[in-house]
């Protein structure tokens, strides 16, 4: 058996110990920049990007403040993190392509497992860096520019709409905010950029992948989404399908501007491999009568740090943030989410699942702030946990800052296990003891679950089986 | 109460008192205004029931070890001081050891309520209850950290946490921070918190009944801290009383 089970994974040799999905591709990029962080890379990241001065004289501002600034000292341990051995900027063009034979078999089976086709899948393994939906793409994109929908990855976005992009970039993190947010104001490359004019629609989701050229899942993305007055988007990015990354560090920055009556729903699905740190600033402004809807999953890596923020800043502006963790062995999710109340009339819906397993930690971290003298403000935070073993640890760490008495907030957290009746009943009714706790666990999360588009909710449900393979008995 | 061992020790660090209950007492130990920062070290022995009740303190610390099947009552009541510190930890050290602490704060105006509690379940098959009614009035502030710890190892254990804040004043700013950290899978812990003003429906049915504005706040008031009153003396809740109808 052991004989059998080595020739089928020929690729284990080169695995990275610990992570399922996990494999290398031998990428030597020509461009690549020395390691480290200096004035003279982010010069030269400017450079290559033939970038506006403004835009320069940013990211040197970014650095220095990088540089100066402490690394957080509350949530997971960072302290490992090597700033000076990370590779800031990769020239996308120079990122070989493997090919497909060369992707182990383990893989082509967990994408053929996730029910991915193998178009996208040879995209996501790293092998044609042309995911090959073009003919769709092109369609949609017509609709888009006819209602003057603007869809790019940040790069293009800051050469053909540089007015545009200046006006609003970094408005809602500044570079000071945090360390990593100055890191990324600093080195950042790639994510999107979508603008949506007054009043329009945009019925079909945006989802990052159907962009052909960009670097979707880039180290330092940067991205942008502004939706004019009474408009709708929603922006998809990701998938459940394991993302294989040769860099240990993915430091992002999200930033959303919704004008009033706009809604703009932003869904994340992630799944990293095992040795990434994957810290992620993301923050939305809604102004009156707006609202904003994050939709959050995380799956893999070796520590998540990310809480999806809503400004409440107009009158009756709502805030929805629905955040999935999933952690198994070594790893740490510390996710959330933050609401803060500027305007009166303003309500924000906070619903948080987590699971662990195979010793994984779970951690909520939330925040939800009224500002005083504003009234009618209404909130609901709810954070489920569930640990699949006693190996496994959930934290809670939830704030709340009330300033305002015409406020109306509850907060609830439970804890709790994998239930023994459940998992009996259903062994009674003839599912293995694997079947029935993922079909537990895919009723625990239903009610994020169902707030994704369908394939996405599909592939969740698949993943999580495959994740729970052998965490039972 | 010759089974108490009570002891007091002051030194250049501040006040200390060691409170030892070796065997069972049903008269509850009261330890009312002290205005100077004292750390209060409990000590339940196994299979004891004690009970201790704070009034009106400033700012305490309370350390406290709970043996194996005892059972310890908690109660802080704040209602007269201006600037109040609550520190406690809370040890659940021995198998089956049970702990209620409830805290009641009623603050008029200024004051200002720090409070800091946490339940360390070190063992199996512990109870642990703290119990939060915050009634803030005029410009006080008040903040409440609770933590719930679950080491491993402390399977069966049954852990809870409720904060309730109504905010009577228009400048009064509650803050509340219930946390948890859980590191063993076979447990119930939760934890629930709410902070608004008194729901306006429930005045309306009240005065609809013929009850005064007054009258009507200061039953829901009354009705709001009830669940935190068991076990404390009536004297102390005469005065919260009293002290309700003036908010």
């Amino acid at each position: 058996m052991n004989s059998l089970k080595s020739k089928m994974s020929p690729s284990k040799k080169i695995l990275p110990i610990g992570y399922k999905y996990g494999f290398h591709d031998k990428v030597k990029s020509v461009f690549e920049l020395p390691h480290g962080l200096t004035k003279k890379t982010v010069e030269a990241i400017s450079f290559y990007k033939s970038e506006p001065d403004w835009m320069k004289e940013r990211r040197l501002q970014a650095l220095g403040i990088f540089k100066n600034m402490p690394l957080p000292t509350w949530g997971a341990d960072l302290s490992r993190i090597n700033f000076d051995n990370i590779c800031y900027y990769l020239k996308p063009s120079d990122r070989k392509e493997t090919s497909w034979r060369d992707v182990p078999p383990k893989i082509r089976r967990t994408f053929t497992k996730l029910g991915i086709p193998q178009a996208e899948a040879r995209f996501l393994a790293g092998a044609g860096a042309q995911y090959d939906s073009e003919a769709v793409y092109h369609n949609l994109k017509e609709e888009w520019v006819k209602q003057g929908v603007i869809f790019l990855d940040m790069d293009s976005a800051l050469r053909e709409y540089p007015d545009l992009v200046k006006q609003y970039f970094g408005t809602v993190v500044p570079i000071k905010d945090n360390k990593l947010a100055a890191l990324n104001s600093a080195v950042w490359s790639g994510g999107s950029f979508v603008y949506v004019p007054k009043g329009v629609q945009v019925t079909v989701p945006l989802q990052a992948y159907f962009r052909l050229n960009a670097q979707n899942m880039g180290q330092f993305e940067r991205t942008l989404i502004i939706a004019e007055e009474g408009s709708f988007v929603n922006y998809v990015e990701g998938c459940t399908a394991p993302v294989y990354s040769l860099d240990s560090l993915h430091c992002a920055v999200v930033e959303i501007i919704a004008k009033p009556y706009a809604r703009v729903r932003y869904t994340t699905m992630q799944n990293w491999s095992n040795d990434v740190y994957n810290l992620v600033t993301k923050r939305a402004v809604a102004y009156e009568g707006a609202t904003v809807e994050w939709i959050d999953g995380n799956f893999g890596s070796q520590v998540t740090m990310k809480y999806p923020s809503v400004i409440l800043k107009g009158r009756g502006s709502r805030a929805d943030i629905l955040s999935l963790a999933f952690a198994g062995r070594g790893q740490h999710q510390d996710a959330g989410g933050k609401a803060i109340h500027l305007a009166s009339d303003t309500s924000s819906n906070i619903i948080s699942k987590s699971v662990a397993q195979k010793g994984g930690r779970t951690s909520y971290r939330g925040l939800l702030k009224v500002v005083p003298q504003i009234s009618g403000i209404k909130s609901k935070i709810k954070c489920d946990a569930l640990l699949m073993d006693a190996e496994s640890r959930s934290d809670t760490y939830p704030t709340m800052k009330i300033g305002s008495n015409d406020t109306q907030i509850e907060h609830e957290a439970t804890v709790s296990r994998l239930g023994e009746e459940q998992l009996f009943y259903l062994r009674s009714r003839g599912l293995s003891e694997n079947e029935a706790a993922s079909l537990i666990v895919s009723g625990f999360i239903e009610p994020i679950a169902k707030e994704l588009p369908l394939e996405y909710a599909v592939e969740l449900n698949k993943l999580i089986q495959l994740e729970m393979e052998g965490s039972v008995g | 109460m010759s089974d108490l061992l009570q002891k007091r020790v002051s030194n250049k660090k501040g006040h200390f008192c060691l409170l030892n209950f070796s065997s069972s007492t049903e008269c509850p130990v009261l330890i009312k205004k002290t205005n100077y920062p004292t750390i209060y070290q409990i000590s339940v022995k196994s299979g004891v029931k004690a009970t201790v009740i704070f009034a009106d303190v400033s700012r305490i610390k309370i350390e406290a070890i709970v043996d194996k099947d005892a059972e310890f009552n908690i109660t802080t009541v704040i209602s007269e001081t201006n600037q109040v510190e609550l520190n406690s930890e809370v040890k659940l050290k021995g198998r089956g050891a049970m702990v209620n602490q409830n805290i009641i704060a009623l603050s008029s105006n200024q004051e200002n309520i720090s409070i800091n509690c946490i339940l360390n379940h070190l063992a199996p098959q512990t109870y642990g209850r703290i119990i939060s009614r915050r009634v803030l009035a005029g410009s006080s502030q008040s903040t409440l950290y609770g933590m719930l710890k679950i080491a491993p190892g402390a399977y069966s254990t049954d852990t809870y946490l409720s904060d309730k804040v109504i905010l009577i004043g228009d400048k009064a700013r509650a803050e509340s921070v219930p946390s948890l950290e859980i590191l063993t899978d076979e447990v119930k812990a939760s934890h629930g918190a709410t902070i608004g003003k008194m729901s306006p429906d429930e005045l309306f049915y009240l005065r609809s009944r013929g009850l005064s504005l007054s009258d009507a706040q200061t039953l829901l008031l009354r009705a709001f801290i009830q669940p935190v009153l068991t076990g404390v003396d009536s004297n102390i809740v005469e005065h919260l009383l009293k002290k309700l109808n003036k908010l």
